[in-house]
């Protein structure tokens, strides 16, 4: 019988939350723009185009949000803070750069499941070309709990 | 060995695939969407076939295509994935009962995720959201009616770059339709 390969095992986990957290970015820059899509008649009652506008600057706001949360809080954005996992450069010490974010977003809306179900090897390719690498986050509770265990009587 | 024990149906390395795996092998999931076309041809072909003549099932598969350097529109999106925006796109829609019809489109497309708000000539409007190719429409925005829903496929492309042009085209098969036309109206 062969044995689990825990490294394996670690980076299989991480790659499939990777790939949860972004359909959970995706859907919450998704559902304001729905919302706008869906009142448009009643918006536009209130003035000519008034619709479209709103449209227009409610999509603008959560591409902007979309692309640039990850920067701006904290290396994980709100899908991947929920999954427990962040994004580093591959140094692990210098600060995420903003056009490694935004090359790694790009690359995130490019994946087609259809055409290719290999998300490793895409992710991989995410990886070679922003210089950057997705890591479980240490959660603090479990830190809490270790230095509990520790603690000598 | 125990090997010798065994049946040679449990050595054999490719009896999951018939023992053809130049043919049954698909590793990369490649054949994944000509079989989603393949099958949702046939089946769509097979409920236009046996609906009643009077319902004219044939309505639920449409052409449709735009192209426009005006409208703002960017980004582009392949059979339901990309990241894309349309403003009042003009476009055209057509099938085989109603013939062709203008419309104007306003959407987006992030990842697999897409809505669209098309509004025609006759006044009337369809909202659709998409995941990847399955897509669930609403006419005129009249959810207690089950006859304004829509389900299936649609095959798209599009692609647009402000100040320059867009262009889309697509094919859309409403499969919800095709069984509701099996049934004689007013059942």
């Amino acid at each position: 019988m062969n044995m689990v390969n825990n490294a394996r095992y670690t980076e299989a986990q991480i790659i499939k939350k990777y790939k949860r957290s972004i359909f959970v970015d995706q859907l919450i820059a998704f559902i304001p723009f729905v919302v706008s899509i869906f009142t448009k008649n009643t918006i536009d009652q209130l003035g000519d185009g008034f619709g479209n506008i709103l449209i227009g600057v409610i999509f603008i706001l959560t591409s902007g949000f979309y692309f640039t949360s990850d920067y701006f809080m904290n290396n994980s954005s709100i899908g991947k803070k929920i999954y427990h996992i962040e994004i580093l450069m591959n140094d692990r010490k210098r600060k995420l750069l903003f056009l490694s974010i935004i090359i790694r977003r790009i690359m995130e809306l490019t994946y087609h499941p259809l055409f290719k179900h290999d998300f490793v090897s895409h992710c991989e390719k995410i990886d070679t070309y922003t210089s950057t690498c997705i890591l479980e986050k240490k959660r603090k509770d479990v830190i809490n709990n270790k230095k509990k265990t520790n603690v000598v009587h | 060995m125990g090997l010798q024990n065994r049946k040679i149906l449990t050595i054999s390395k490719h009896t999951f695939c018939a023992n053809n795996p130049i043919v049954y092998y698909d590793p990369d999931g490649d054949l994944f969407l000509p079989l989603i076309i393949l099958i949702s041809a046939m089946v769509s072909v097979l409920l236009m076939a046996t609906a009643p003549d009077e319902n004219n099932a044939e309505e639920n598969a449409s052409v449709s295509g735009s192209a426009s350097p005006d409208p703002l529109t960017f980004g582009f999106d392949i059979f339901g994935v990309g990241y894309s925006f349309t403003m009042e796109q003009p476009g055209v829609t057509c099938d085989f009962v109603n013939g062709c019809q203008e419309f104007t489109q306003t959407g987006g497309q992030f990842g697999p995720l897409g809505i669209n708000n098309a509004t025609y000539e006759d006044g009337s409007n369809t909202k659709t959201i998409s995941f990847l190719v399955f897509y669930i429409s609403i006419d005129n925005n009249d959810f207690d009616d089950f006859s304004s829903w829509g389900a299936g496929l649609s095959f798209s492309i599009s692609s647009g770059i402000p100040s320059y042009g867009s262009g889309t085209a697509s094919f859309d098969v409403d499969f919800l339709g095709l069984i509701r036309d099996q049934y004689p109206q007013g059942e």
